[in-house]
């Protein structure tokens, strides 16, 4: 699904140029959950923000679902991103002045879909994620694990192929962290690939594989034997 | 996708209340100002346009370029109109109007209605003649349009005046009698519809012109100028050829033989100083600021221009605020573009959610401004003097607004939005939000450039004000307080000398005067050509004014005499004699003028005294030579008295009145009020102009409070680390408010050198003017400053009196 070849990422300022990845190799399966380590600034969520179409590489090719994304203008970017990606962050980001509901049903306006197939999509993925009872809430009204619910019901009402998480229990504790992971477990299992960040030991044994980074290179590449060995 | 714009568009502006208060409020104020002054204008310049074939109708103008500066005369010789009819057959139609109150009839008359007893004061009187009422399209409510002057001593009047004296009954075959004057009917031949607000001309009484001479051989000298004329041109003619052909015929054929016959010395080369132009109908009301002696007083394009460009620069005004608050809030609005692009919003559609946003706003607001203009409606009808109205039933009125609304939401969203919509969602997520030095600078000039518009505007006020005051205050060569005046008095006859005996035996009262003649404008005028004895028809004749006046005048109005003695009505001798003003000695070239003689047509008076030069026109004219003749001019009567006890004084002068003329009110008013009402027009100018330069800088000062707030929340975290370190209060308050005071330093520079400019232009129209020194910017800057330093002390002080460690904990 996803193969990156010797990418590269600097970003300039006036005075010095930073390599924030420098010379990546990845290849990433259909169906695979993948962990990113590494200490802060190592380039995770540089490496992260590229697959997620939401920052281009300086150098190097990245191909996704045979589409080379390198070199696309952002409104292309924005085409290719549309329903076959999902995103969760660590601080949930969900926009204030919607509703649950609202949130949720944002991705699906942007597909241009009709109201009352949002609808039932909708209602649908907060049925699963248990939090369907909240959908006329505000974000502001709800728990960190609530709100980090309803940000991976956004993520996934589109179906998405693949699953971005930067650090998505970075700002749970850590029941509400064990549930959002078996969360991710379960879609994975259903078929959809997750690429996740993280600083977390326990997060990263959720994944088939971990690569860690250091200093905008993959240092190490190991493979967790056991799926879901901490539950 | 467009309810779920509007859905996030709502609730934002009810999330951020105070944003919304001041965005809408700010707006909406300049919403109200453009819809006044909108309506103001589109009453200025509708003037006579909807007279039928408005653009075939002129005015003649008497133009005179001597000394450089353009002197327009619209009085015609009774002869011109006929004459133009007969000669050119472009002319369709000639028509004359003479509104001169030095002509019995014309101005204001006493009335009585056959067959009643009362007299009753009326205005608006003027002779015309039948063409008038061809030319001008007048509509007869009673009587025949194509008749109504046709016949000697007839006269038309107007719907309002029917209805004041007749209800609703039909007057026409009704006669009224003037000013006590039993033997002369005039016969109600018509009732005509009342002049529109928008017409420049406002009579209720027209007095036929046919049959009617104003001295022996009056309709037939070139050299008596008494009529305004008007002339109606065949469809298709070359309004600007012709005008040149009839300039050149008139002058050479009738006018320069008949002021050659009379013994007038004409300049060499006329055609370089003398023509005679045609004025557009629809052009009278605001370009004729070059005309003297109109009937009423005219606008001035300027004027218009002045306001409608005011009217703009709130409403851009408060276009600025919205760009400010909006890029300047920015950071909180990031988050959200960030999500929307990482769930598959595409740029357009963000800008399309925020011009939504801002055209939402300014919807709101046009509401609301619509709304305040509604309200203010009759405070600005009081300013202006003008009866405008909304025109809520215009079928135009509703999607003209709505055209704007939509205009200046796209307008004042574009910026916003761009810059909105381009944050890049891998940055703004991350909590990595540039806080945008270009926005900031951009934000930057646009302060500047508000409060340069704002101190444009004060210090404009603040010269109209001081030339106002210059006006009102600066020797004027008479003394205009403690002098009342009674109107009507020509109905007392020859009783006249006995109550002006018993008015003087008034206590209270140090003399009365007896003459039509004041240094006020609506008082009599006349032209007159002098030459010093012996020298007509070799120098060139100085055209002045001859007045009226008894022997109290000089007294009665406290005028000075700088040589020679008073008239005196015991020596026989004094109706030859005459005292004259010093321009007039200028004028003649008079080194000893006590003694010498001077000719007026041919008649030869003594000049026994100079009285020192005073103001008799609009201060924006010079001084005119001038004359003064003893005799009869019984119209107005002045009193100088001692106004401490008003109310008994009053009161014995109405006794008398009472006596005297037991079926008429009397009429009064006191001169300085009369004076100051010659400058209502300029008066009416500073009014309006203070009004909206405090809107305006209102609605800037709304921009930089929102502004200054979001600056102290985005930078509460810095405030408190220098706090922890050590920063005094002083240090904060300085470091939050020195910036904003640069800006509109910057202001001030830019701003100095525009008002100038525009204030001198302003100040050219007056002969008399105040010079613009350097105080009036440097207070008009200092008005700036203070009001903008104490706007954003309110948020400076507050930051720096927080306590750093709730800030610090926040974080």
């Amino acid at each position: 699904m996803i193969t990156i070849k010797d990418l590269k990422k600097s970003f300039r300022t006036e005075e010095v140029e930073t390599l924030a990845i420098n010379g990546v190799n990845l290849h990433v399966e259909e169906g695979e959950f993948v962990a990113i380590m590494g200490p802060s600034g190592c380039g995770k969520s540089t490496l992260l923000n590229i697959i997620g179409m939401l920052d281009n590489p300086t150098e190097g090719s990245y191909n996704f679902a045979n589409h080379e994304v390198a070199g696309l203008k952002e409104s292309q970017r924005t085409q290719l991103r549309k329903g076959n990606l999902g995103f969760v962050f660590q601080s949930f980001n969900l926009i204030d002045e919607l509703t649950v509901y609202e949130n949720v049903e944002l991705p699906l306006i942007y597909l241009k879909m009709g109201k009352s197939e949002r609808k039932q999509k909708v209602m649908q993925v907060l049925e699963r994620m248990k939090i369907a009872h909240r959908e006329k809430h505000f974000p502001q009204q709800l728990s960190g694990g609530q709100q980090q619910r309803v940000a991976i019901s956004r993520a996934v009402v589109t179906n998405p192929k693949l699953i971005l998480a930067d650090e998505p229990t970075g700002n749970l504790d850590s029941k509400n962290g064990i549930e959002v992971m078996n969360l991710l477990t379960e879609l994975n299992q259903e078929g959809t690939t997750i690429v996740m960040v993280t600083h977390s030991d326990r997060d990263s044994h959720y994944a088939h594989r971990i690569i860690n980074l250091f200093d905008g290179q993959i240092v190490t590449e190991s493979k967790n034997r056991e799926i879901g060995a901490m539950v | 996708m467009f309810k779920n714009h509007l859905k996030i568009a709502w609730r934002n502006l009810l999330k951020n209340k105070g944003f919304t208060f001041i965005n809408i409020l700010g707006l909406s104020i300049g919403v109200a100002a453009c819809i006044l002054i909108a309506i103001y204008i589109l009453h200025e310049s509708t003037y006579d346009k909807a007279v039928a074939d408005s653009g075939q109708i002129y005015r003649m103008i008497n133009r005179d370029s001597r000394d450089g500066k353009i002197n327009d005369a619209i009085h015609f010789s009774a002869n011109t109109a006929p004459t133009v009819k007969q000669d050119f057959p472009e002319v369709l139609s000639a028509g004359r109007l003479n509104a001169n109150d030095l002509f019995y009839g014309a101005g204001s008359n006493e009335i009585r209605i056959d067959g009643e007893q009362m007299q009753h004061h009326e205005e608006g009187f003027t002779y015309a003649d039948q063409a008038i009422i061809d030319i001008m399209d007048i509509a007869m409510v009673h009587g025949e349009a194509t008749t109504a002057l046709a016949e000697p001593f007839t006269v038309v009047i107007s719907n309002k005046i029917s209805k004041k004296h007749f209800g609703e009954a039909n007057p026409v075959g009704k006669s009224i009698y003037l000013n006590g004057n039993n033997d002369q009917p005039y016969r109600i031949n018509g009732v005509m519809e009342d002049f529109a607000s928008n017409s420049h001309m406002d009579y209720d009484f027209l007095l036929t012109l046919k049959g009617m001479e104003f001295g022996e051989g009056e309709q037939t000298r070139w050299e008596q100028s008494n009529y305004f004329t008007y002339i109606k041109l065949a469809p298709g003619t070359d309004a600007a050829a012709f005008q040149e052909k009839m300039s050149h015929r008139l002058i050479h054929d009738y006018l320069l033989p008949a002021f050659n016959a009379s013994g007038y010395v004409i300049p060499e080369n006329p055609d370089d100083f003398f023509s005679i132009r045609l004025q557009p109908l629809t052009k009278i009301n605001l370009h004729s600021s070059t005309v003297s002696f109109e009937a009423s007083t005219r606008n001035d394009i300027k004027v218009i221009w002045m306001f409608g460009i005011v009217a703009l620069f709130i409403l851009v005004i408060a276009s600025i605020n919205f760009v400010n608050l909006s890029t300047a809030k920015s950071a909180n609005r990031a988050k959200e573009v960030g999500i929307k692009k990482v769930v598959g919003s595409s740029k357009s559609s963000l800008i399309n959610q925020f011009l939504t946003e801002s055209v939402l706003i300014t919807l709101i607001a046009f509401g609301v401004g619509i709304a305040f203009s509604f309200l203010a409606l009759p405070l600005f009808q009081e300013m202006s003097g003008k009866m405008v109205s909304i025109p809520w039933s215009n079928p135009l009125f509703f999607p003209v607004l709505l055209l704007a609304a939509l205009f200046v939401g796209i307008f004042a969203g574009l910026y916003p939005s761009f810059y909105l919509s381009k944050f890049k969602p891998s940055a703004v997520l991350k909590g990595k939000l540039a806080t945008g030095s270009k926005s900031s600078a951009l934000r930057s000039g646009l302060v500047i450039f508000q409060f340069a518009i704002s101190i444009i505007l004060i210090i404009g006020t603040l010269v109209v004000n001081n030339q106002m005051n210059f006006i009102l205050n600066s020797k004027i060569g008479f003394e205009k307080e403690q002098v009342l005046q009674l109107y009507g008095t020509n109905m007392l006859g020859d009783r006249m000398d006995t109550f002006k005996e018993e008015l003087q035996r008034i206590n209270g009262v140090h003399t009365v005067s007896v003459s039509d003649y004041l240094p006020l404008e609506g008082t009599k005028r006349n032209g007159n050509g002098f030459v010093n004895e012996g020298r007509d028809n070799l120098d060139e004749t100085v055209f002045g004014q001859a007045w009226v006046i008894d022997e109290d005048y000089l007294e009665t109005l406290g005028m000075t005499l700088v040589s020679g003695r008073n008239f005196s009505e015991q020596r026989a001798t004094d109706t030859e004699a005459t005292i004259i003003n010093e321009t007039m000695v200028d004028k003649l070239n008079l080194t000893q003028p006590i003694g010498k003689k001077i000719s007026r047509y041919g008649t030869l008076y003594e000049i026994v005294g100079v009285v020192e030069d005073f103001k008799f026109n609009s201060m924006k004219q010079k001084v005119e030579p001038l004359c003064f003749f003893l005799g009869n001019s019984n119209t107005i009567t002045s009193i100088k008295a001692n106004v401490a006890d008003m109310d008994n004084l009053l009161q014995s002068i109405e006794a008398k009145w009472g006596q005297f003329v037991p079926n008429m009110t009397m009429r009064y008013a006191f001169m300085d009020d009369s004076f100051s009402k010659m400058y209502s027009n300029v008066s009416r100018i500073k009014t309006i102009f203070i009004a909206f330069a405090i809107l305006a800088i209102f609605v800037a000062c709304l921009g930089l409070f929102a502004l200054s707030a979001f600056m102290v929340e985005q930078r509460k975290k810095e405030i408190s680390v220098r706090m922890v370190l050590g920063a005094s209060f002083k240090n904060i308050y300085k470091l939050l408010t020195v910036n904003f005071l640069k800006l509109i330093g910057i202001a001030v520079i830019i701003a100095v050198p525009i008002s100038w400019l525009m204030m001198s232009n302003w100040l050219e129209d007056f002969a008399y003017r105040i010079s613009v020194g350097w105080q009036v910017f440097a207070l008009g800057a200092c008005i700036a400053m203070v009001i903008a330093v104490f706007t954003i002390s309110y948020q400076s002080i507050g930051a720096a009196l927080t306590q750093p460690a709730r800030n610090l904990r926040n974080e």
